[in-house]
């Protein structure tokens, strides 16, 4: 199945943290071919269920997280600019002058404006406005506004898929729609296996992975494998640990919140079978699901491969799609070949 | 028109493309239109009547960045073209033609307190274009190339948000203007480099004489709540204003006079600038040759010099009405 079209459908929907139903359908739709029945939970998780071969397979969860950061409306000022608070980890250092859609009962466009140089002060000058000094200009006066939208809904950054150099992409909410296209593009090459697979898209992970909490103690997985992003190298970060340049491959994380044997038999499948791969090291919480899904079930082995992404959390994540692939390719023959060392 | 002029990139130095789009739309209405070596496209219109002969200008370029190095790992490192603050850069898009790039940093997890509320230095900053080496990139880009913003037109309601309002707004003016008949002569001087020194303005005054001038420009309008109202210098849909004065000329008192009742006479939604920061065309045209009676006509622009600039189409519109109704009655002065 093709990556960049898996991503442009993704791309077209949104889904901030608690917002998530719009881009359910549209994960069960793309899912659908590839299990026998597709569930959306109480919490807005979706739950993709491949039953095993033999019917007494030990259950497998592979999950990506469904939701994106963004914005929620707090108010519309008299002269009708919209108030707004962040919506898990937005980097506030990129909003003045962003694009934003804020999805009422109509999609309304939007600016979060900046005072120009012209008019700066000195004391301005040297410090980066917070959130709440900062301000959405949609054109439209109070009362128009308040026909379109209401305290309470959820914005996101504007941003299409664009191509760059080479298999680079470009768009906000990459973190998590290249580790959603792996897991799809992954259920795609699975056709029968001897696992009961569960190919889950867990909510809210970014306020706090609250949705992979419910899903892991309903699923009552023997193996998951949390497919998420990690850190891409840039410029500014040339010379640090734990950043993985753009085109190295899926990057499989080790320590103590993960599985030795998992983690370990995801990276000898991936040097026996020509995939690239990098080693990421996390000494605590990684941050991610797979620190949810190992402390709801702590008999569950629990691993977790991610893409490198640069500019996380900001409206130009940057991916290369050469790395979705090879996640895509780890995750699917670890499947085929048996999570066991043989 | 006006989608279509503020999408073609024409950062300071590199008005080639937008020089030759105007002359297109331009040449059909003229008795002569020239594109000189500085990429100043000037049009001439001889009036019906003809004693008198009035310059409109407006210039052409539009802020962005210049390629200063490409590094081992093909990231384009960059100096800004025109007054672009660092503040605004973060996540932000930007083009060199098919060419797309990102500018940001490292990603808001990797940092501390001190670096998530610094203003970032415009040395730190780079562009990704997704290369992954310096060879990579010398297959796309070259030290020397203009990058500009990648961003496009907007209607929504009575706004319109685009990249380059300041000046292709003044442009889009003087087009209208150049469609129709006058007693008057008419030049438009659609002009470069405004934005790092005049410098278009003054190799095209060399050839020019008027009697008036009019600059028509985009300009501040800090029109949010929390501005204070002497701070807000113009407002959205406030009309078009009218400048006293900026930080290179006085505005001719006999032309703002003129301007203004004229406006007043026909109703034209009006505001002046209330603000003598910035500056433009004015402080050449005015003194060019034996010296030009020159006043300045904007359209308020939030968000100026920023990918997301926004204007109120009503302020356009009144633009279009003054200067028409003023170079209907120019000959007449």
């Amino acid at each position: 199945m093709d990556t960049e079209m898996i991503l442009k459908k993704l791309a077209d929907e949104c889904s901030v943290s608690g917002f998530e139903s719009g881009m359910c359908e549209t994960v069960k739709e793309l899912m659908l071919p590839f299990c026998d029945n597709v569930k959306i939970n109480r919490f807005n998780s979706v739950i993709c269920h491949k039953k095993s071969e033999n019917g007494n397979g030990k259950k497998v969860m592979i999950e990506a997280h469904l939701d994106q950061i963004g914005m929620i409306v707090t108010g519309i000022d008299e002269m009708g600019f919209v108030k707004f608070m962040s919506v898990g980890g937005i980097d506030k250092r990129i909003l003045p002058c962003s694009e934003v859609y804020i999805l009422g009962s109509e999609k309304v466009y939007g600016v979060i404006g900046s005072k120009p140089p012209h008019i700066t002060e000195n004391a301005d000058k040297n410090k980066m406005p917070d959130i709440g000094e900062l301000l959405i200009d949609t054109g439209y006066t109070k009362a128009e506004l308040n026909e379109k939208i209401s305290v309470g809904d959820s914005i996101v950054l504007k941003s299409d898929l664009v191509k760059l150099a080479g298999e680079t992409v470009c768009s906000s909410a990459l973190d998590n729609r290249a580790g959603i296209t792996a897991v799809i593009s992954a259920a795609s090459q699975i056709e029968k296996t001897e696992y009961d697979m569960y190919y889950v898209f867990a909510s809210e992970e970014e306020l706090g992975l609250h949705g992979a909490y419910p899903v892991t103690r309903e699923i009552n997985p023997d193996y998951a494998v949390i497919v998420d992003v990690t850190h891409g190298m840039t410029d500014d970060t040339k010379s640090e640990t734990g950043v993985f340049r753009l085109g190295c491959g899926a990057v499989v994380c080790k320590g103590p919140a993960l599985n030795p044997d998992l983690s370990k038999r995801l990276t000898d499948i991936a040097k026996n079978n020509g995939i690239k791969f990098e080693t990421e090291v996390v000494s605590g919480h990684s941050g991610t699901n797979a620190w949810a899904v190992q402390k709801s079930r702590g008999t569950c082995k629990t691993a977790l491969v991610s893409v490198p992404l640069k500019y996380m959390h900001t409206a130009v994540e940057t991916a290369d799609i050469s790395d979705i692939n090879e996640v895509s390719r780890l995750v699917a023959d670890a499947i085929k070949e048996g999570l066991e060392n043989a | 028109m006006l989608k279509i002029l503020t999408e073609t990139d024409g950062v300071s130095g590199n008005e080639r493309a937008i020089a030759e789009l105007i002359s297109s739309y331009a040449t059909p209405f003229c008795d002569e239109c020239v594109i000189d070596n500085m990429s100043n496209v000037i049009c001439r219109k001889k009036g019906k009547k003809g004693d008198k002969t009035v310059l409109l200008c407006a210039h052409t370029d539009e802020v962005g960045f210049i390629i200063n190095k490409i590094t081992d790992d093909g990231y384009l490192k960059f100096e800004t073209v025109g007054g672009v603050e660092t503040k605004i850069l973060l996540s932000q898009k930007v083009r060199k033609g098919d060419i797309k790039g990102v500018i940001s940093l490292k990603a808001v997890h990797l940092t501390d307190k001190d670096e998530r509320d610094k203003i970032p230095e415009e040395n730190d900053l780079y562009i990704d274009i997704g290369a992954s080496s310096k060879s990579d990139a010398l297959n796309y880009v070259e030290v020397g190339d203009y990058f500009a913003f990648d961003s496009d037109y907007i209607e929504q309601g009575n706004m319109i948000k685009a990249k380059a309002l300041d000046d292709r707004v003044g442009c889009a003016i003087m087009l209208e203007m150049l469609k129709k008949e006058w007693d008057c002569n008419l030049i438009c001087a659609f002009v470069t480099c405004e934005e790092v020194g005049h410098i278009g303005a003054l190799t095209a005054l060399e050839n020019i004489s008027a009697d008036y001038a009019i600059i028509l420009e985009g300009t501040t309008c800090n029109d949010m709540c929390g501005v204070p109202d002497e701070k807000r210098v113009t407002k959205s849909g406030g009309g078009i204003a009218v400048s006293v004065m900026d930080y290179g000329s006085v505005a001719n008192p006999e032309l703002v006079n003129i301007l203004i009742k004229i406006a007043e006479e026909n109703g034209i939604n009006w505001q002046y600038k209330a603000s003598v920061r910035g500056g433009n065309d004015a402080r050449v045209v005015s003194v060019s040759k034996g010296g030009i009676k020159t006043a300045s006509l904007s359209v308020p622009c939030k968000y100026i010099h920023s990918p997301v600039s926004v204007m109120n189409k009503n302020d356009f519109k009144s633009g279009i009405e003054l200067v028409s109704k003023f170079l209907e009655n120019a000959e007449e002065l």
